[in-house]
Formats: C-alpha cells, sequence, structure tokens
C-alpha cells in the first residue's frame, strides 16, 4: 500500500524534474508556434528520460563555455555577465547587417539559422552584397566581430568595464 | 518593452520551488525508508538518480534564461567583405587559433591576411563551393533538425562554409574515404 501511494509522487517527480531541468536555445522562426515548442520540449524530455547524463553534460559544456566567453570578453575590456554569455551561446543576439558591400556574385553566405529553412544555402543577392543578412552568432564570434575595428554595433554588446553603458540585454531585463 | 521581456525570459521560478520541494520529500522519504530498514523501490532509486542530475544541472543552467522565444537583434554596420566576415566568425569558432590571422580593416587587405591558418577540417577544393561536413540542419527532417542543427557544436565545427576562393583554410589534402564521404554536401 505504501509503494502504491509513493508511485505518483515518484514518477511526478522525475517528469518535473526532466522538463523543468530544460533549458532550450532561442528557438529559430520555425518554431514560432507555441504547440512546436512544446513538441520540442517533449521530444528533449523523451531523450533526457533515456540518457539522463546527457543533460547533465550539456548543462556542464555550457557552464564551462559561458565562462570561457566571460573571460574572453574580460580580456577585451567587456564586463560580460553570465547570462550574457548564455544568451549568446543559445542563439539569443541576431545580428542584422544593415549595410555592407559586396561579396562576389552567386558566393553562399554563412551557414545562418535564421535562413537555413530550405534545402540550399543562402546566397548572395544579384548585387553581391549581402545586405540584410541575419546572422546568429554564438558568444565568440561577436566577441571576435568586437575587435573588428570596422565593425558597429548598433547598441553596446557588452558593458564597458566601468559598467556605464547597458547593452540590449541589459535594459531589455532591467525595463 | 515589456512585452518584448516577457516573450523572451518567463520566470518560472515557482516551479522551480515546488519542484526543489517534491525533489526534498523525495529524498526525506528515502532516508526515512532507510532508517527503519524499509524496503526501497528501483523506482525511487532511479527518481532519485533523476533528481540529482535536475539539480546538478540546474545549478550548471542558472544564469541561463529559460523559455525565451525571440533573439534579442541588434544591428551591425560593416564594411568588411564577406570572406573576411566568414573568417572573422569562422575562426572565432576553433578554440586554437595559432595563426593569429590579422583581421584585415580594408576590403584591399582580404587575401594577405589569410594565411598560416592550419585547419583540421578538409575541403573542397575542385568545386570551390559547398560546405564541409555534416550539415544535420539540411539532412533530415524535423525531428533532426530540432535534435541536432541547433547546437552550436555541430554548426561550428562540422559545418564549415567556404567560399570560392579556398585559400583561406590551408587544409590537409583528402587522404582517406571518411573524408570523402564528408565532402558529399547538400549544395
Amino acid at each position: 500500500m505504501a509503494c502504491f501511494t509513493q508511485y505518483p509522487i515518484v514518477t511526478a517527480s522525475v517528469f518535473i524534474c526532466v522538463w523543468l531541468a530544460q533549458h532550450p536555445n532561442v528557438p529559430g522562426p520555425e518554431y514560432r508556434f507555441t504547440r512546436r515548442r512544446l513538441t520540442r520540449k517533449l521530444k528533449w524530455m523523451v531523450v533526457i528520460l533515456f540518457f539522463p547524463e546527457f543533460m547533465l553534460g550539456r548543462a556542464f559544456i555550457e557552464h564551462m563555455e559561458a565562462r570561457a566567453c566571460c573571460e574572453l570578453a574580460a580580456d577585451q575590456g567587456h564586463q560580460w555577465p553570465r547570462t550574457y554569455a548564455y544568451f549568446a551561446n543559445m542563439d539569443g543576439f541576431l545580428l542584422s547587417f544593415s549595410q555592407s558591400p559586396a561579396c562576389e556574385r552567386g558566393q553562399s553566405a554563412p551557414h545562418t539559422k535564421i535562413e537555413q529553412s530550405g534545402l540550399s544555402r543562402p546566397r548572395c543577392d544579384e548585387e553581391g552584397a549581402y545586405t540584410g543578412r541575419r546572422l546568429i552568432l554564438n558568444g565568440r564570434q561577436i566577441l571576435e566581430l568586437t575587435k573588428c575595428p570596422n565593425v558597429q554595433f548598433s547598441r553596446p554588446i557588452g558593458r564597458s568595464v566601468d559598467g556605464a553603458s547597458l547593452s540590449g540585454l541589459d535594459s531589455d531585463i532591467s525595463s | 518593452m515589456k512585452a518584448r521581456l516577457k516573450t523572451r525570459a518567463r520566470a518560472i521560478t515557482l516551479v522551480k520551488l515546488v519542484a526543489v520541494l517534491q525533489i526534498l520529500w523525495l529524498i526525506i522519504q528515502l532516508g526515512v525508508h532507510l532508517g527503519k530498514s524499509l524496503p526501497v523501490s528501483q523506482l525511487e532509486i532511479s527518481a532519485f538518480s533523476y533528481a540529482a542530475c535536475a539539480l546538478i544541472s540546474y545549478l550548471l543552467w542558472l544564469d541561463k534564461l529559460q523559455n525565451v522565444h525571440l533573439p534579442l537583434e541588434i544591428n551591425v554596420t560593416t564594411n568588411l567583405r564577406y570572406e573576411d566576415l566568414e573568417r572573422v566568425i569562422f575562426e572565432a569558432s576553433t578554440r586554437e587559433n595559432p595563426s593569429g590571422a590579422v583581421i584585415s580593416a580594408t576590403p584591399e587587405a582580404t587575401t594577405s591576411a589569410a594565411s598560416g591558418t592550419t585547419q583540421p577540417m578538409t575541403q573542397d577544393g575542385e568545386t570551390g563551393q559547398g560546405e564541409v561536413g555534416l550539415n544535420f540542419s539540411n539532412a533530415g527532417g524535423s525531428w533532426l533538425k530540432s535534435m541536432f542543427g541547433r547546437a552550436d557544436w555541430v554548426r561550428n565545427n562540422l559545418t564549415l562554409p567556404i567560399g570560392n576562393d579556398a585559400s583561406f583554410f590551408q587544409c590537409p589534402p583528402v587522404s582517406s574515404s571518411w573524408d570523402g564521404a564528408l565532402l558529399a554536401g547538400p549544395g
């Protein structure tokens, strides 16, 4: 009898743990419907039910990567809280290139998540420019871009060391 | 702005708290069973292991936002050439960058700046176009796409976009059939 009464608690604990422990990345445009996002979480839940250590390993890897990104940012003079690094590595920053000159005509553009829904990779338009291309980059890539002298971000991508300027993520969270 | 915030990060701290309480209750029950020399079922032990995994993941992912639905869009203005941008992005993806290749500030300096980088990937030297590596995002259905297409590691290490000028990546030649199989990209 005791086993019978404990059964729901035990099973509920497992399912709630697995459901809540998921921290999925920012979904692409194909997941704009709630039903699809829920389906995605359900699929991951099935995987984690069979391989719980997979989630643990992924959490550890992402944690180490976020720490590394924070250190990289500190080396460059930015102050990146851990949340920034996580947010960048979970495809949170969508960089929209508003103006850029020329790449060669027909050349394939970088692999982007936004545009990968088609079967073929995106290519530059007829003029050979990739103006309007939107890239989702991870933390290391964004930090590398900030080192380029001729890349200007419309809003600060990280806090300066004195904390004077806030990034877009900061203002969004604090508002 | 508040609406954007709501779609970006929804706090479910209360639900997590309930889950933690339930896990604690499970642990207390297990302890009482062990203390009174009562039998402990295998289901309870497995549930405890799941709970331990989940708790450690909570701790590791403490700073990660949960249930973010929209990315944060940032406008970037640049006059970098496409190849330079691609190279910057690619070199940032690789952990080891022995060359320390200079990011060219001017479009004219493109071809001279990329040198000395030895990447462990192969290249499609004949056509100069296409992809090197496995591309999960284009390979399978939506299930595979959702499972593997999102992983940064897959995107950055197994999917290497290369352009017409293959000399940007000085890669070892294709030597094995395994490498040859990898070259069969969708493009």
